[in-house]
């Protein structure tokens, strides 16, 4: 094995060596670093990516509880966004006591950060008041983005949500999902099971259904204002909507058979539900108001269920076992042009189609051997990509608002609940919500 | 009551059959795991539906992996600034002895244009055991494009490349030039953004890529010690717009 030095004066030689050794040669005044334009220049692309490192510390002012909720907040909507990563706040040196919300952009660097978070808070005649800034520590110290938010001392949580959202569009222009909600199935008492809700993050559970009675496959209504489900309080499994708060539902979809499976047509107008009525499953447009059938989709001797409307309309994606297993399929909203599209295992279910603008992407419950894990395939390029794997059993997906991140049920050792990871395949998940769960759909993220 | 519980019944048989995710649901209601309840979902309607319209398609063999974490990727090529380079025109004789020369004496010209004869030379006789890529130049991180430099300054700009991380969110372009001086064991002892691209998220990136940057594990050659400890080497960072 030679040394560097061996092979150096082995190697020296071709004109790029020439370049290296000889090209510094005057080229540099009074020892220091070559000038521009001149010397020794190695070229250097194709970067490796990373998330954005950014620094959420604990405001040094104000309510210390408040202020410790706020970081805590922020830095796990940063964390899960799918753009950045929180910086180790142990690496900062010295005493932020000093900086208030404003930044020491040496000591940030030397912390590796990006991007830095300050806020001060405070409550006033019962209002909570939020100031916060965001620093680009190359920028200097001059804020690049300022937001002061007012609200009850109850809502830290939902304007730190707001100003994550800030944060997300300034960096990408486009909003974060902060602020959004997953409704899903849970057990209930005995032999029964209820749609709850709950804060994208976890807080905020509450129970939709409050029957006795099985309650499942929840789907937000694209205002957010509304979940459709599942339902069989009256035996036959109906389709009931619910204001998202809870309150008495209505029943739209009552025949013959059953009815499931629900998915909002993007302007609300629109249910795709399965219908048995005829005997075997099979998807139908039916209006969202009164259940009225607008068109049958499906026409085949297989089973045919769980739809999903691609973001524009144009599009239902859907199962059925019409060639041997269930797979996935996609059909123009009017029922035709219904071709496979899943052609990975023998086994897929549960699509979920990614509500961001312009995406032909869909995620969906694969089987691989004894186990179940979650992928996602772009219908233009045809690229998977795996976003679960040797993690237990995983399995209902459900895109956020932006697209950006997943969130699924899941079995795995580290606990059972709902966990949300980047829809790029990248980083590990975050448990949400403990506790076994089902027929996860990720609600839009609110109006700022 | 009982005929209810046999319509229950009775639907129950039909969810079973046709829909996968209400059949997970009535599984659970009687406490079993998720993953048998996920066995279920649709085993059963396949085995019926099969039979009545059954079309091979053969599945994949191997289901798509997940990503592993980010890893390190040797640069494709590395591009060498060829201006200030003087070309010999006259062939140079050869050193008449063999002992090694103090860094000071070096004839750099006559020592490269001996060593670009002896490329010349192993090319001609078409000498296989030099890889055309890969590490046999000198440096783990080379392709045979870096064998063409210095293999030390390859492999510096291998442990910088491999310092240098640029966020995902960052898809606009750029071009930075970074530079560095190291003692003569190899240890980077001084580092600086010579020139910076406007793109703060890619200033950043070089400005950490430099202070990150692994030392290296042997001395400065002889002839490089002038460039690389007293005047300091230069790297030119580039990005190129995202679509």
């Amino acid at each position: 094995m030679l040394s560097i030095h061996d092979r150096t004066r082995k190697l020296i030689g071709g004109a790029a060596a020439a370049l290296i050794v000889t090209g510094g040669f005057g080229l540099v005044a009074g020892g220091a670093l070559a000038q521009p334009g001149t010397g020794v220049v190695i070229d250097i692309n194709n970067p490796q990516r990373s998330k954005y490192p950014i620094a959420v510390p604990v405001a040094t002012s104000g309510d210390p509880q408040t202020g410790k909720v706020i970081a805590t907040v922020a830095s796990f909507d940063m964390k899960v966004s799918g753009w950045f990563k929180p910086v180790d706040l142990g690496s900062v040196a010295g005493d932020l006591k000093t900086e208030g919300v404003g930044v020491d952009t040496a000591r940030w660097k030397e912390a590796g950060a990006y991007g830095v978070i300050k806020y001060r808070s405070e409550v006033t005649g019962g209002r909570l008041t939020i100031d916060f800034k965001l620093y680009e520590v190359e920028k200097g110290d001059r804020a690049v983005l300022s937001r002061t938010y007012r609200g009850a001392p109850g809502d830290v949580r939902k304007l730190t949500h707001m100003w994550c959202n800030e944060v997300v569009k300034y960096f990408t222009g486009e909003p974060g999902f902060f602020g959004s909600r997953l409704a899903f199935s849970a057990k209930g008492g005995p032999r029964t099971k209820k749609v709850m809700a709950v804060d994208f993050d976890g807080y905020g559970a509450y129970s939709v259904t409050r029957n006795s009675s099985i309650n499942i496959l929840p789907a937000w209504s694209p205002s957010g204002g509304e979940i459709a489900f599942t339902s069989y309080m009256r035996a036959n499994p109906d389709v009931y909507i619910a204001s998202a708060g809870g309150g008495k539902p209505r029943r739209v979809s009552h025949y013959y058979g059953m009815n499931t499976g629900v998915a909002w047509s993007p302007d609300g107008s629109k249910l795709a539900v399965t219908l048995s009525k005829d005997g075997q499953p099979e998807v139908y447009i039916v209006s969202a108001s009164d259940g009225k059938i607008i068109r049958r989709l499906t026409n085949n001797r297989a089973i045919d269920s769980g739809a999903a409307w691609s973001p524009n309309g144009s599009e239902i994606a859907f199962v059925s076992d019409r060639e041997g297993g269930p797979q996935i399929f996609v059909m123009s909203a009017d029922g035709s042009n219904q071709r496979r599209v899943s052609m990975n295992g023998s086994y897929n279910t549960t699509p979920s189609w990614n509500p961001r603008k312009g995406a032909r992407q869909l995620a969906y419950t694969t089987r691989d051997g004894d186990t179940f894990d979650i992928v996602t395939l772009d219908l233009t390029s045809g690229k998977m990509v795996r976003i679960t794997q040797n993690e237990g059993v995983n399995e209902e997906p459900s895109f956020s608002p932006n697209g950006r991140a997943i969130a699924f049920a899941s079995h795995r050792p580290g606990g059972t609940g709902i966990y949300i990871a980047s829809a790029d395949g990248t980083g590990d998940a975050v448990m949400v919500w403990k506790g076994w769960s089902t027929s996860i759909d990720w609600g839009p993220t609110p109006a700022q | 009551m009982a005929s209810a519980n046999l319509k229950v019944g009775g639907l129950v048989v039909t969810i079973l059959l046709h829909a996968g995710l209400v059949a997970v649901a009535l599984m659970h209601m009687g406490g079993d795991s998720a993953a048998d309840s996920s066995e279920s979902r649709f085993d059963s309607a396949v085995t019926i539906e099969a039979s009545l319209a059954f079309k091979e398609v053969k599945p994949k063999t191997r289901q798509p992996q997940k990503q592993k974490k980010e890893t390190f990727r040797p640069p494709e090529e590395q591009k060498i600034d060829t201006d200030d380079v003087v070309q010999p025109e006259e062939p140079i004789e050869k050193p008449k002895h063999k002992v090694k020369p103090k860094p000071e004496e070096i004839d750099i010209t006559k020592t490269l244009a001996k060593n670009r004869a002896q490329d010349d030379d192993l090319s001609s006789t078409g000498v296989e055991e030099v890889p055309k890529e890969g590490s046999a130049d000198g440096s783990k991180w080379g392709t045979e494009t870096d064998a063409k430099g210095h293999p030390y300054a390859a492999e510096l700009k291998g442990r910088i490349y491999s310092a240098w991380t640029v966020p995902t969110l960052e898809t606009g372009s750029g071009e930075a030039q970074g530079c560095v001086k190291l003692d003569e064991d190899g240890k980077i002892v001084d580092r600086h953004v010579k020139k910076k691209s406007g793109n703060a998220n890619l200033d950043r990136s070089v400005e950490l890529a430099l202070k990150q940057a692994p030392d290296m594990d042997e001395p400065v050659p002889d002839e490089l010690r002038s460039l690389i400890t007293e005047k300091g080497i230069c790297f030119r960072f580039t990005i190129e717009q995202e679509n």
